[in-house]
């Protein structure tokens, strides 16, 4: 029973999924790198990916990054299971660190990008579930609202100021000190 | 032709407000002057109750620290955000007060003329005077301590700064150099009453005017320094019980260790060796004892001169709820964290005194109270 369980584990490893884009762009991908996100975890465990899983939410353009972003973190995240964390073991420590300084470098090139970009991937990793995705992104606005006045913030994400004057008066009265 | 200017989904908003960083707190405010949907999100109890739980433990925007100048009867909390929240002193009069603990959003204060315990909540600048310990054991001490901490069951202590609250008073009499004792009494806001004293016998104390440390929480026990002829040792007070002990002192003869969170929350001991941290951890299971300490090498990360006879690294202060371990070298703080053993820059402030007592707390819209 042993072998065949282990035999089954290298099937699922190496089980191809095709992800459709919105603009009809097929992508094959291995279920590890799939199942980053919850969504089409969920629709592989209920047995509906034959065929293709179709994305109408998610152009080809931001597709094809979402899955360069899924495939590198689907091969850290194997590579983090293969070794020990143990506090005691300094190579392996080694390792994990290097790995993990490396993702890093992957992460602070992947989000070179225009603001238009960023937000789909905001909204393609909420649809489809990526809780790293999500965090990375989000993470990036969130840091560049610190240290901005609300006009700035207004100015940097198109955002209608549809507060009374009244409202922001009392706002400020409020809240001096954060203006300081 | 030009693409319309993108904008931000509604249904994202949310996610980039969760990640607004804590230790920021006019970054909250400032974005919620920038429209009415963010203004909503960002003073909606529930949606700040989600941020806290995110954020698990409320980051330290200050420190307070005793340094002994009589221009303000109360300890100015030094920021470490910049701008920085406004804090209100307590609407009390005395000579002068004393920094005995800061835990939970509360700052327990010993004042003196008049003499007596304060908790105040530097937020709001509420405060609660506390009923003298009735029956305190004679003769008078010359020695003592205390802690404040939250009293709600299951708390996770990330917005309880406005409920129920207990202290600990500990104090050490050695008139009788042959009978020295330390007692200490639980006071609980909800019964306003003080706990009859529990007693211990420690053995002689160190020749100095103060041998009693700050406290830390840990389980259900707070703990404390005291330093005894030959070494600083652990007093422990049991918070169920009430009962009172001496604990093995660490398998070091040291007066600069601090007490931290040890493994598996537990109590820990730390100091500065060479230019490493080692941290002792109590073994509770079993027959108890300080396991091997866990070391974490300031070399590299700490600003000081190697072999600079003016360098000093020194342990002087523990933030409990993030883990964060506070070392001063060269009149710059750093914070060690625990977790990660991550080292970063804290304060450039010249600590005044040997013990910093960090002030942790969500600081967020519609919490300074009116």
């Amino acid at each position: 029973m042993a072998s065949a369980g282990s035999g089954d584990e290298k099937a699922a490893a190496a089980a191809m999924i095709t992800l459709i884009s919105s603009d009809n762009e097929k992508f094959e991908v291995t279920e590890a790198t799939a199942t980053l996100s919850q969504t089409i975890r969920h629709m592989i465990e209920d047995g509906c990916t034959d065929g293709g899983v179709p994305l109408p939410n998610v152009t080809s353009k931001i597709l094809a990054r979402v899955i360069e972003y899924c495939k590198k973190h689907a091969t850290a995240a194997a590579g983090e299971e293969g070794s020990s964390s143990s506090f005691s073991d300094a190579a392996f420590l080694e390792v994990d660190r290097a790995f993990l300084e490396e993702l890093e470098e992957f992460d602070d090139a992947f989000l070179e990008v225009d603001r238009a970009t960023l937000f789909d991937l905001i909204l393609a990793a909420n649809y489809l579930d990526i809780k790293g995705l999500l965090n990375l992104t989000c993470q990036k606005v969130a840091d560049s609202v610190k240290g901005k006045t609300p006009e700035q913030i207004r100015e940097m994400y198109n955002i209608v100021n549809d507060l009374t004057p009244e409202e922001e008066a009392e706002i400020r009265r409020e809240t001096q000190w954060a203006f300081e | 032709m030009v693409a319309p200017p993108r904008m931000l989904a509604e249904e994202v908003i949310g996610e980039i407000l969760f990640r607004l960083p804590p230790d920021h707190p006019a970054c909250h405010f400032r974005a919620s002057a920038v429209c009415k949907s963010w203004r909503a999100f960002l003073a909606d109890p529930a949606m700040l109750r989600l941020y806290r739980e995110l954020h698990a433990a409320p980051p330290v925007l200050g420190f307070l620290q005793n340094t002994g100048r009589a221009d303000n009867p109360f300890a100015r909390i030094i920021p470490t955000a910049a701008p920085s929240p406004p804090l209100r002193p307590p609407d009390f009069q005395c000579w002068l007060s004393l920094v005995l603990d800061c835990r939970h959003g509360r700052v327990l204060l010993h004042t003196i003329n008049p003499l007596g315990l304060l908790v105040w909540n530097p937020v709001t600048g509420s405060h609660h005077v506390l009923p003298d310990q009735p029956g305190h054991p004679e003769p008078p001490f010359s020695h003592f301590t205390g802690a404040v901490l939250c009293a709600k069951d299951g708390c996770g202590h990330l917005d309880c700064s406005g409920g129920p609250f207990r202290v600990v008073f500990a104090a050490t009499v050695d008139q009788d150099v042959d009978a020295v004792f330390t007692w200490a009494s639980l006071y609980s806001s909800e019964t306003g009453a003080w706990t009859e004293p529990a007693t211990v016998h420690p053995g002689a104390l160190m020749n100095s005017s103060d041998v009693m440390g700050p406290s830390l929480l840990a389980g259900d026990a707070l703990y404390f320094t005291l330093d005894l002829l030959n070494n600083r040792t652990v007093l422990r007070y049991d918070l169920g019980g009430g009962a009172l002990s001496v604990m093995d002192p660490p398998p070091l003869v040291r007066r600069d260790t601090f007490l931290v969170t040890g493994d598996h929350g537990g109590l820990g001991v730390a100091a500065v060796e060479g230019y490493s941290l080692h941290i002792w951890s109590w073994k509770a299971a079993g027959a108890g004892g300080w396991a091997p300490p866990r070391v974490i090498d300031l070399e590299m990360s700490i600003p000081f001169t190697i072999g600079d006879p003016v360098t000093e690294l020194k342990v002087i202060g523990f933030a409990e709820m993030t883990g964060i371990i506070f070392v001063s070298a060269n009149g710059e703080i750093s914070g060690v964290d625990l977790r990660s053993g991550r080292v970063s820059k804290f304060s450039n402030k010249t600590p005044e005194s040997n013990t910093i007592f960090p002030f942790e707390i969500f600081y967020t819209l519609g919490m300074q109270g009116t």
